[in-house]
């Protein structure tokens, strides 16, 4: 399990300030784009779903969240199979993932 | 400036930026970056490749398209292993990529890198753009060539001064090479061979390019360019100096030429003058400067005006090219003349002939111009009359360099001035008189022909032995009304010259014939004619036609008729003299060598020349018999003659001695005092008639 790895943090730029910052606008971004997925999967909307999935692998990747970026890039990757049922349930292991790294950056960062 | 949809990495990104001193541009959208883009100018663009709306893809191709971004950095923002993309990313003009996840000690490094690289590049695109423009103003191209690798390089200048679109290199060596004008290919390729040497050299030749234009290009070539040093290069460089070389002729149209009459001014006289001694030098010609001066300009530009007096200059101007027309010199020692006119200011103007033969017809020029000068002229509704006043110097005569020439012409217009000006003034004057003379002989000896002044003496030719006439000499004679018997030294060189020769040439074969036909109806003794042809009629082509014709005309037996040409005539052009005097023979003509051992030695000719008789010249006579040197040439002519089974004739015999001399050599003929000179028709019709008697000692 690697739910938000602290060295990526370390190796950002920027002071601690800096960091809550970064985490701060990652959660709000990330819920943005998890809200995309679910209701891509809700609206069969598989461009929803790749692109939300695309921007946050990146992200996730960026800030250390290597569980939930693992998640996404499979989910981009299922997009070629096109496997609904997979991707749903995909979507759903991403929004459990991208809360452990929430409460994960609030008891380490954002107390 | 960053641009991503993902706020998590263009802050990030921003962050990691600004730590080192960029300033940052946001946008999480491409067209938004557009907008930014063209609003605040950044120096280097990072954008995400996947973007909802403008994608990265689309962005790039925009922001090339647009005169502001065509060089900008773009760095393009990908994943790891995305080769696609980045391939992609390129083809629409990304400068470079960052791969994701992106190192973000290295990143700053990395946009620092690309920065300034995209800088040097753009510094290195500047200078080779203010190159290239650099270039197209001084119309200057730039080559290299390695000589090892037999490789061109050329600027795009050189391209375009020849006309032509860019091509190979090698189809644009080929093209330089072809274009060189044929008078300056050898020049051209020896300044190619120096430079290959590894010396510097400049050459300047005319170009005939592809299109048909002619350019002046001047090429420096230099092989030994200190920073080619690494190779065997020539490095070189073509101008079009065409528009330079329009500028100079132009400076030198104004420095040379008058502005008025459009004539060359003093300098450029002097300039032509000069070329011309030059030229006379060598050619042993002469040359006539006048001096012609208005000898009432100034009161033309003081009732009328300055303008009314230009146009006057003009009209002289014109008039004095129209005398020197040459299609209306028609005589033929004219026919090499050439004329240079010039104005030197005022109301001076100057007129040069050169290649010229004589100055026969100098004055006849100078009086030409001075009637055609005065002829009136309407000068702003007025009628006016100028006269001039001319004055000539005849090189080398009077005088053998510019200065002395100019300065003796101008003396003798102001000769004219003081005789009461119009009219025309030799510096020398006993040349004036010489020439005046000549022209005059010239009018005077058509008259004479006209008015049947000529005449033909006739000189007897003796038989050594029996003192029998055998035959006469027609000599031809001018009996002038006032001047008397008038030397035919004097007038043939007259005739020869004004073609009157051909003419008269014939009359004297017909008056000799008839002459003879009159003289057969008293006598019944053989005897023949002889008459002199002259090198003008004898180059004539319709020589041989004439003499048939007369032949015919006057019923004359060609065995009588004899001509005498002498020694020197037949070897001008021998082979062309063996042809007439071959079709002299099948005509039955006797022919005769004159002034035999004068001129060249032609005895290895003579046994192919068919002729009669040598006669030997009367120098060779005239102090025998007792100079030994002129009796051994004599005795070896005579011998010569009798093995070649030829005729001797003896001219000017005048003493008992001599004739008694050429008996005892066996020479056949005598002419001479002793017997008789040229004499008239009916004193020589006597001799036919009533022989010399026998002379012996």
């Amino acid at each position: 399990m690697n739910i938000l790895d602290t060295e990526v943090l370390q190796l950002l730029p920027g002071d601690a300030q800096m960091l809550q910052k970064i985490l701060n606008v990652f959660l709000k971004s990330s819920e943005k784009l998890m809200v995309m997925m679910e209701e891509g999967v809700e609206n069969s909307n598989m461009d929803q779903i790749a692109h939300a999935a695309h921007t946050l692998k990146s992200s996730s990747a960026m800030v250390g969240a290597m569980d939930l970026s693992e998640l996404c890039q499979q989910i981009e990757a299922a997009m070629h199979d096109d496997e609904c049922s997979r991707i749903s349930v995909m979507v759903q292991q991403s929004r459990h993932a991208r809360q452990l790294v929430e409460s994960e950056c609030h008891s380490l960062y954002l107390k | 400036m960053l641009i991503d949809d993902d706020p998590v990495s263009l802050l990030v990104m921003a962050e990691s930026l600004q730590e080192v001193g960029f300033a940052v541009i946001e946008s999480n959208d491409g067209h938004k970056g557009l907008t930014l883009f063209a609003e605040q100018h950044p120096a280097l663009i990072l954008v995400d490749l996947q973007m909802p709306g403008m994608d990265g893809y689309t962005f790039c191709k925009s922001v090339r398209s647009t005169p502001l971004g065509r060089d900008i950095p773009i760095v393009v923002v990908t994943g790891v292993d995305d080769v696609e993309s980045i391939e992609r990313a390129y083809d629409c003009g990304a400068t470079d990529f960052i791969i994701k996840p992106i190192r973000w000690s290295i990143f700053r490094h990395r946009i620092q890198y690309i920065l300034r690289s995209s800088n040097a590049m753009q510094s290195v695109q500047r200078s080779s753009n203010l190159l290239a423009e650099a270039q197209r103003v001084a119309k200057l191209g730039n080559w290299t060539w390695d000589l090892n690798e037999q490789k061109l390089f050329v600027s795009e200048e050189s391209y375009r001064i020849f006309g032509v679109p860019k091509v190979d290199p090698g189809v644009f060596h080929k093209l330089l090479m072809s274009s060189v004008h044929k008078d300056d290919k050898k020049g051209f390729d020896i300044a190619v061979q120096k430079a290959s040497d590894g010396e510097a050299s400049d050459y300047a030749f005319l170009a005939c390019l592809p299109n048909g234009e002619s350019k002046n290009i001047l090429m420096h070539l230099d092989g030994s360019a200190e920073h080619l040093k690494s190779g065997h290069r020539i490095f070189g460089t073509i101008q079009d100096i065409t528009e330079r070389r329009k500028a100079e002729e132009s400076v030198r149209q104004l420095a040379y030429y008058d502005s008025i009459t459009g004539l060359p001014n003093r300098d450029l006289f002097k300039e032509h003058l000069s070329m011309a001694l030059h030229q006379a030098e060598r050619s042993k010609e002469k040359i006539a400067v006048m001096f012609l001066d208005l000898d009432n300009f100034k009161r033309v530009n003081d009732s009328l005006g300055h303008e009314a007096g230009d146009v006057l200059l003009k009209a002289v101007s014109e008039r004095l090219h129209e005398s020197l027309r040459s299609s209306d010199l028609a005589a033929r020692d004219v026919a090499d003349m050439n004329s240079s006119l010039a104005r030197l200011g005022g109301d001076e103007f100057t007129v040069m002939l050169s290649g010229l033969h004589g100055i026969e017809h100098v004055e006849m020029i100078a009086q030409r111009i001075l009637e055609r000068i005065a002829e009136p002229m309407m000068l702003s509704g007025n009628r006016v009359c100028v006269s001039s006043s001319i004055g000539i110097a005849i090189y080398p005569e009077d005088g053998e360099d510019l200065d002395t020439l100019l300065r003796n012409a101008d003396a003798a217009m102001y000769e004219v001035k003081s005789q009461g000006r119009n009219g025309v003034f030799f510096y020398d004057n006993a040349l004036r008189q010489q020439s005046h003379d000549r022209l005059e002989l010239e009018s005077e000896l058509h008259t004479a022909i006209e008015q049947d002044q000529l005449t033909l003496f006739y000189q007897p030719k003796v038989d050594a032995e029996t003192c029998q006439v055998l035959g006469f000499e027609a000599l031809i004679r001018w009996i002038h009304p006032e001047r008397g018997m008038v030397s035919p030294i004097d007038f043939i060189p007259v005739a020869e010259e004004s073609g009157l020769i051909l003419p008269m040439g014939a009359w004297v074969i017909k008056t000799a014939c008839r002459q003879y036909q009159a003289w057969r109806k008293v006598t019944d003794t053989e005897f023949s004619v002889s008459v002199n042809l002259s090198a003008h009629q004898f180059a004539d082509e319709h020589l041989m036609t004439t003499i048939r014709d007369i032949l015919i005309e006057t019923e004359m037996p060609a065995q009588f008729l004899e001509f005498e040409i002498t020694e020197t005539v037949l070897m001008q052009d021998a082979d062309a003299a063996m042809k007439i005097l071959d079709q002299m023979k099948v005509m039955g003509l006797r022919v005769s060598i004159d002034d035999f051992g004068t001129g060249y030695s032609s005895i290895s000719y003579l046994k192919y020349f068919p002729a009669d008789v040598l006669k030997i010249d009367r120098e060779f006579v005239k102090d025998l018999p007792h100079d030994e040197q002129d009796a051994t040439i004599t005795n070896a002519i005579i011998l010569l003659g009798k093995a070649l089974n030829m005729g001797i004739v003896a001219e000017g015999v005048e003493t008992e001695s001599q004739l008694q001399w050429m008996r005892d050599k066996g020479c056949d003929q005598i002419q001479g005092y002793l017997f008789s000179p040229p004499v008239p028709p009916e004193r020589a019709e006597k001799m036919l008639i009533d022989p010399f008697s026998l002379r012996h000692d």
